[in-house]
This record gives structure tokens, C-alpha cells and sequence, in this order.
């Protein structure tokens, strides 16, 4: 049972690379994946520039591009799981077969989910290569602090697969323009997990789901990486252990819920006859 | 105009890799009359779609000429798109999230059909179809089934006056299939100037439908005829079967026998009896083999004749059988 | 053109839009994809505004911009992408084989697609002025009309050209669309003045209809818009009308030439390539 469930998950990945990447040469797909986590940055350095002349001086963005260069990670799972659904169901019109393999098909979207994470990494390195030179932000490899990002990478890793899973499974019941919500999924977390601002300007009621959230943790663990402290008051109090450790409970909670949720969504489109329906339109 | 449809040294080829082409249709010259329900019959691949795409304006052409209701498909297209309708096997046109009756009045309105009249037509080919009660249901929620009915629909809701329909039975139940058949015989009988081309795989659906047949194998056209034109060219003879026991382990028996044909060993219960299979252009031969299969130490235990028909014929022609597989 | 002619090609526009019009609506998910999603990543700017403490007007800036996403969206997933999408699905091939002209296809799908998008645009104007209490004020409705009506009509018919451009490029072209989203809202300064770019980098921006006709709403649509736009409304205007025929002759003859294409290579169903 383990060796199958290995091999789905090996399979899944090379497959996923296959269909994500073949149809042009590696360094092209590498640069592709980077030119939206990239525009992102730029955008905000722009956006900076409202109320500062020269932005890559300023601590205050470094914080913000520090937490949205990783936070792309999540961005990029969270869409290329969704176009994986997608594109296997309406496009390709193989996802019965996928479907009804002997792996289990949540081991099989798993597999797909950590070919999107390697290639995300990817341009996660290319964003701080940017951030470095044209933008002139202080990061340099003596600065990071690898302790800490050994522990808190593949936490935020796993917690960006716990809502991957529970998106996917959602678009298994839903039409295919609910792509749209996939691809938007990255905007909302962007908007409760004090990435681009602290959390404390988010309405007091929102502040509760932003610190409920593991991405929220990591991407405060990654500013601390790069030395960044004090973006977040009340996150910049916690001592590295008790965010780490906030961190792990609750990636383990919403990889539970991930995994879950998405079973159930599987059984609400094999009850509604919805597995392999095409939208069409 | 003297043909609906008529094809001169038609040539398609098709670029495979640098330097590689395939021949998918070959030098084929085609003449339907107005009024036939034309077919074109010939294995998987073997140029069907291919012509029936340069007919319907999709493909040029490589070579040679094709006209449609007179009109050159290359140089008049657009004076042949509106005489015209296509329905695919196991097409899946049209969008899912449309109702039924919505996706055939949307592309009635693509030939520009007046919405009364759209109207119109289509509750009448629902109701013909048995279709109404799932006029409503949107189209990504029909079986294959009902959404063969509906494309079906919609290759004659517009009134073509040369249909072209490639497989439309394919994968279809045999209940349906036979409705579909029912339909098309209707139509052509009651429309006596329109005119129906036909590509299949099925031999028993050509010999039911058509007027004439053409069989076309690796693009090439090797017959064309009426299907009893066609069956009387095999001769008076037939496909034979004999019972012989013990069961013959090779065809060595009949293969010395001259005029013998496609011999093939078929059911053995392994020990006492088998058939061995053989095709004939007369009887003439029946005595020499049962000499043959006496001295040979078999005791005949039965013997079958069927008449020829197209599968022979097309055995025949192109050396192998339509339906490896059967 | 005769009669006929016309009738055909307007049943069949007619047709076509419906398609957009009803099938897009038919599932209510758009209600949270299209007007939800935009309003929260806007609101995700708008906070960003809060954090740097920038002036008000801002924050309008942001809605305005986050009111044009369903454009871009809707030129770039229900546009350019969609005869790549209906030759998949097996309708190219009907399509073409029809007497409509290709024009009418065209057509049908930009003004079911613009009926959508402006429907979700007006939806997240109201929401995010109700949410965020953005002051607007119209002086010029008559310009700003102008202006909005240009801005969608260039933005579709780039969508028109772009779909056959697409169909040539086959799978690359959903590839491109994945990455043009991010890097067109940053080059039309869809969350932060156009001029903030530098002048190489918005001249350039401003061969994309949605940089100009974005500008031109905020000046007309924003108090103290003014202040904050790259050319005039009435350049702007201009320069979209301009934008409008070149894109539409563009997407004619693109038609065309994918036409001739597909029948001489038989790629017009060739699907998964």
C-alpha cells in the first residue's frame, strides 16, 4: 500500500511537470513561473512610491516583499492545483481515468501539489535575486538566519497544501469559471495574513482570522529569516519558539481540515455525478 | 447542376514530421447525385473525415477539385456553407451549460434561421426524437446517447440540402442507433432533391441506408456501387463454413484447393470438431472439398453457406477485414 | 451587404451573446469569482493605503482599478482564450462550416462578454463605495461616458484580435494568459497612479487600453482625480477610439488569416496541441 502510494505521488509529479512544463524549454518555464510573483513585487514597489522616494531603503518594504516573495509560494500552489482540476477534467478530459486509478485521488492532486511547490521555490529565489540588485534590498546569504527557515519552510509548505487541498476539492463541485476563484484564492489570504500590511489594519474582526491562519506565522517567520522584526506588533512579540510552535499546531489543524474537506468534496461530486462534468460555455 | 457532390483527383496530404508526409486522401473522384444517400465506407483512417472536412469548407485540398451543389468548396465557400450541415459521431459540440433546445436554436440562428421557424422545427424534432422532456436539461447533464439525438437535431433542423453525416452512430446503444437510421431514411424519402453523404464503418449500416457506396482504404477509392452491384461482383458463391472432426490444427485442407479464398480456422472445442472458414466465388469447388476433407481422415459434422456481402467484398478489395478486431 | 446577409449576421451575434449573457450567468459562482474576489484584493490595497498613510483619494484610485479587473479578466479568459477552448470542445470546426460570418462570432462573444464584465464592474463600484465610502464625483458624465464606452470597446476588440492570435499559438496562449494578468495590472497602474511608472515605462503602458481609459475614468470619476492622470480625457478618448479600429481591423484580418491557416494545415480541429 505504502510503495503504491509512492509511486501515485512520483507519478503525480511527473506528470504534473510534464503537462506544466513541456511545452517549452526549462529555463523559459522557470522565468514564466517568476514573471507573476515578480510583477507583484514591482507593483508594490511602485505603490511604495507613493509615500517614499526611494523604496529599497526603506525597512518597511523590505518587510513587505520579504513576506510576499514567500507568500507567492502559496499563490502559486493555490492557482496551479486549481488549473490541475481544471485542465484534467474540461481540457484534457482525463481526470475519470486519473479518477479511477487504484491511488487514492487526493494522493495523486498531493502529488501535483509538490511539483507546483518545487517549481514555486524556484522563483521564490528569483523574486530575492531581484529584490537584491535592481531593487537594491539588504539581503545577502550571511544575513538569513537557515535554522530558522529549515523549520518554518516546510510548515508553511504543508499548511499552503492543507488549503490547496481544500480549494481543489471545492473546484470539484463547481463550474469551470470557479477558476477565477482559485486564482483569486491567493487575494484573500493576501488580504488576512498581514503580507502586505500589519495585521493589525485589518477591521478588528477580520484580526482573529489573520491569527488563525498559519500562512500569517510563516510569513512573519520568513521576514525574521531575513532580520526583519517588528512589521507586526503583535506577531513581533512572540519569541521565535512559541511562533514556530503556533506554526505547527496550526499547519497540522489545517492540513486535517485540507485533507478532510477535500474527501468530502469528492463524495458531494461523485453524489452529484460531477467528477468528470464539462462545463462547456 | 448534374451531381450534389462531386470530387475530381482529390488529394490531401498531411505533414507529419520535417520531411514526412502522409497521403490522406488520394487521388479520389467522387460523383453523388442529388436525391442518394451516398456512402463512404473504409476502416478506421482510411480518409473518410478527411474528404468529408474539404467538403464542408474545413480543409483545403492539396490537389485536385471538389464542388458542392455546384459551388467550388475552395473558391465559394461561402456560397456552399448555407446548402450544408454536418453531424459528427461522438461530436461534443455545442455548450454544457445550455439547455438543449438552446444549443440547437444557437446554431440555427448561425445559418440564420428566422426565430419562428427555429422554433418551429425544433419542437418538432424533439418531439420526433423523444426529446422534448429533456428540451429544458442542460446539456452537460445528457448521456451520449441523447447528446447524439441533439447533434442529430441539429444537423437537420436547418434544412440542409446535402447533409453530411460522418459515423453518427458511432457509440451510439443499438435502440438509438436504429432510431437515427429510422430518422435518416424518413428524411431522405420525404426531401426527394437533398442529398445525404455518409461515412461508416458498419457494413450493415451502409447496406441499409445507401444508395450507393464508395470503399475507400489508405485514402484511395477502390469501389463504387450500389451494395448489390457491389455483393454481385464477389460471384454466386459465398462465405462457407465447415464442421470437421477431429478439429483441423492449420487450413492446409482447403488451401490447395483453387479458387479458395480467406481461410481461417474459427470455433474448436480443442479435441473432437472445428471450423475452418473459407470463402468461394462459386460452388462448383463444394465437391472437391469434401473429397479432400474425407481422404484427409475428417468426418464432415456440418456445413454453412452465407452469401457474400460487403465484408467479403471488402476482404476482398482491400486484402484484410473492416473490423480487425472482429 | 443584403438583407439576408444582415439578418444572418445579426441572428447570429445575437446567438453568440446569449451564450455569455445567460450561460454565464446560469452559475451564481460568478457572484464570488467576479465581484467578490476583485473586491477583496482590492480591499487588500486599500489597506496597504491605510498602513503607509496615504491620502484618501487612494483609496478610490484602488477601487476604480479593482472595478476594471473583470475587463481584463473577462478579455483575457472569455476572449482570448476562447477559440482555443471551442476548438477543443468541437465547435471551431461547426462554426466555420456555418454560413455565419466570422465577424459575427467575434462580435457575439465581445458583446456578451462586455455586458457581463460591465455588469460586474458596476457591482464591485457599488461595493467597494459602499464598503470603503470612496467619494466620487462626476462633472463630465458625457465624457466619462465616452470614455468608458471607448475603453471597453478597445479592451474587446484586443480581445478579438487576441483570440485568433491565440488559436495560432495553440497552448502557449493559455501559458500567456496566466502570466499577462499580474504584469498588466502593474503596467496599467490598476492600484496606483499610471505616472508613477516613469515616462519610458507608461508610454509604453499606454498601448494597453486599459492603462488609458483607467487614467481617464479616475480624472473624470475621482475628486482631485485630476492631479493624478497622465494625458487628458479627451486625449485619452482619442487615443482609444484610435485603439478601437486598429485592434478591430487587427482581429479581422486575424480571422482570416487563422482561417486560411487551419484549412491549409487541418489544425482547425486538431485538438490538444
Amino acid at each position: 500500500m505504502t510503495r503504491r502510494l509512492a509511486r501515485a505521488i512520483v507519478a503525480s509529479m511527473k506528470i504534473g511537470w510534464e503537462i506544466e512544463s513541456n511545452w517549452t524549454n526549462v529555463p523559459l518555464y522557470i522565468l514564466y513561473e517568476a514573471v507573476r510573483p515578480l510583477s507583484l513585487c514591482i507593483l508594490l514597489y511602485f505603490l511604495y512610491k507613493v509615500v517614499s522616494a526611494s523604496p529599497g531603503a526603506d525597512p518597511h518594504f523590505f518587510a513587505i516583499f520579504i513576506g510576499n516573495a514567500f507568500f507567492m509560494i502559496f499563490g502559486a500552489l493555490a492557482s496551479g492545483l486549481s488549473w490541475a482540476i481544471i485542465s484534467d477534467r474540461e481540457h484534457y478530459q482525463i481526470i475519470r481515468y486519473v479518477y479511477i486509478a487504484p491511488a487514492p485521488f487526493v494522493w495523486t492532486v498531493i502529488g501535483r501539489a509538490v511539483t507546483l511547490l518545487a517549481v514555486a521555490l524556484t522563483s521564490v529565489l528569483l523574486t530575492l535575486l531581484v529584490g537584491r540588485w535592481p531593487l537594491g534590498l539588504p539581503i545577502s546569504l550571511g544575513g538569513v538566519r537557515w535554522g530558522l527557515l529549515a523549520m518554518s519552510l516546510p510548515l508553511g509548505l504543508a499548511a499552503a497544501c492543507g488549503i490547496g487541498l481544500f480549494f481543489a476539492g471545492m473546484l470539484l463541485i463547481t463550474a469551470r469559471h470557479s477558476l477565477l476563484l482559485a486564482e483569486g484564492v491567493g487575494g484573500v489570504f493576501l488580504l488576512l495574513c498581514g503580507v502586505l500590511y500589519p495585521t493589525t489594519y485589518l477591521p478588528w474582526w477580520l484580526r482573529p482570522l489573520a491569527w488563525l491562519n498559519p500562512l500569517t506565522h510563516w510569513v512573519e517567520a520568513s521576514r525574521r529569516v531575513f532580520g526583519v522584526t517588528g512589521f507586526d506588533k503583535p506577531l513581533g512579540a512572540l519569541p521565535d519558539w512559541e511562533l514556530l510552535a503556533i506554526l505547527l499546531v496550526l499547519t497540522v489543524v489545517y492540513l486535517y481540515i485540507g485533507w478532510k474537506s477535500f474527501l468530502w468534496f469528492e463524495h458531494r461530486a461523485k453524489r452529484a455525478g460531477k467528477i468528470d462534468q464539462a462545463t462547456n460555455y | 447542376m448534374d451531381f450534389a457532390i462531386e470530387t475530381a483527383d482529390l488529394v490531401r496530404t498531411f505533414k507529419i514530421k520535417r520531411g514526412e508526409f502522409l497521403t490522406a486522401v488520394d487521388r479520389v473522384n467522387l460523383q453523388v447525385k442529388p436525391g442518394e444517400v451516398f456512402g463512404l465506407l473504409g476502416p478506421n483512417g482510411a480518409g473518410k473525415t478527411t474528404v468529408i472536412k474539404i467538403l464542408v469548407t474545413l480543409l483545403y485540398p492539396t490537389s485536385g477539385r471538389a464542388f458542392v451543389a455546384g459551388h467550388d468548396v475552395v473558391r465559394e465557400a461561402e456560397a456552399v456553407r448555407p446548402l450544408i450541415n454536418m453531424v459528427s459521431g461522438g461530436e461534443t459540440s455545442g455548450y454544457g451549460i445550455l439547455n438543449v433546445r438552446e444549443n440547437i436554436w444557437m446554431f440555427s440562428q448561425f445559418y440564420g434561421m428566422p426565430g419562428k421557424l427555429a422554433k418551429e422545427r425544433i419542437d418538432r424534432y424533439l418531439k420526433r426524437f423523444e426529446m422534448t422532456g429533456d428540451a429544458a436539461t442542460k446539456v452537460n447533464r445528457l448521456s451520449t446517447g441523447m447528446r447524439q439525438k441533439m447533434n442529430i437535431i441539429r444537423g437537420f433542423v436547418t434544412d440542409p440540402q446535402i447533409l453530411f453525416l460522418d459515423e453518427p452512430t458511432l457509440g451510439l446503444d443499438v435502440h438509438i442507433a436504429r432510431e437515427v437510421r429510422q430518422y435518416i431514411r424518413e428524411w431522405i424519402a420525404e426531401k426527394k432533391d437533398h442529398t445525404i453523404l455518409l461515412t461508416t464503418h458498419y457494413m450493415a449500416e451502409a447496406e441499409e441506408l445507401c444508395d450507393r457506396i464508395a470503399i475507400i482504404d489508405n485514402g484511395k477509392l477502390v469501389a463504387c456501387d450500389t451494395p448489390a452491384a457491389l455483393r454481385a461482383t464477389m460471384g454466386e458463391g459465398g462465405a462457407f463454413t465447415l464442421t470437421l472432426s477431429p478439429a483441423p490444427t492449420d487450413t492446409t485442407l482447403v488451401d490447395q484447393i483453387p479458387d479458395v479464398r480467406n481461410a481461417y480456422l474459427a470455433k474448436s472445442d480443442g479435441r473432437t470438431t472445428g471450423e475452418l472458414r473459407f470463402t468461394l466465388n462459386s460452388d462448383a469447388r463444394l465437391p472437391e472439398i469434401f473429397a479432400a476433407a474425407t481422404q484427409a481422415g475428417f468426418a464432415v459434422r456440418g456445413f454453412s453457406k452465407r452469401e457474400h456481402d460487403l465484408e467479403d467484398l471488402f476482404v476482398k478489395i482491400v486484402g484484410r477485414r473492416l473490423h480487425e478486431d472482429e | 451587404m443584403k438583407m439576408s446577409s444582415l439578418l444572418l449576421w445579426l441572428r447570429a451575434i445575437k446567438a453568440r451573446a446569449y451564450v455569455r449573457v445567460i450561460g454565464g450567468n446560469r452559475e451564481l459562482s460568478w457572484v464570488i469569482t467576479e465581484v467578490g474576489l476583485p473586491v477583496i484584493s482590492l480591499s487588500a490595497y486599500i489597506f496597504i493605503y491605510r498602513s503607509l498613510g496615504a491620502p484618501r483619494i487612494y483609496e478610490g484610485l484602488v477601487v476604480l482599478g479593482g472595478a476594471m479587473i473583470p475587463f481584463w479578466v473577462g478579455v483575457l479568459w472569455s476572449m482570448a482564450t476562447q477559440f482555443y477552448w471551442e476548438k477543443e470542445m468541437g465547435n471551431l470546426d461547426l462554426f466555420m462550416a456555418s454560413p455565419m460570418p466570422p465577424t459575427a462570432l467575434l462580435l457575439g462573444m465581445a458583446i456578451g462578454g462586455m455586458f457581463m464584465s460591465l455588469m460586474r464592474t458596476l457591482f464591485v463600484i457599488v461595493v467597494g463605495v459602499l464598503i470603503f465610502h470612496v467619494q466620487l464625483s462626476i462633472h463630465q458624465p458625457g465624457l466619462l461616458t465616452l470614455v468608458f464606452l471607448l475603453t471597453m470597446t478597445s479592451l474587446f476588440s484586443l480581445g478579438m484580435a487576441a483570440s485568433s492570435a491565440y488559436f495560432m499559438v495553440g497552448r502557449v496562449g493559455m501559458r500567456l494568459n496566466q502570466i499577462l494578468m499580474e504584469p498588466i495590472y502593474l503596467l496599467s497602474g490598476l492600484y496606483f497612479p499610471v505616472t508613477h511608472l516613469g515616462r519610458i515605462l507608461v508610454a509604453f503602458a499606454a498601448l494597453i487600453p486599459l492603462t488609458l481609459g483607467l487614467d481617464g475614468v479616475r480624472q473624470l470619476v475621482l475628486v482631485g482625480g485630476a492631479s493624478l492622470g497622465f494625458l487628458s480625457p479627451r486625449t485619452e478618448a482619442l487615443a482609444l477610439a484610435a485603439m478601437t479600429t486598429v485592434f478591430t481591423f487587427g482581429a479581422v484580418r486575424l480571422m482570416r488569416l487563422l482561417e486560411q491557416q487551419g484549412k491549409q494545415r487541418g489544425t482547425m480541429s486538431l485538438r490538444w496541441q
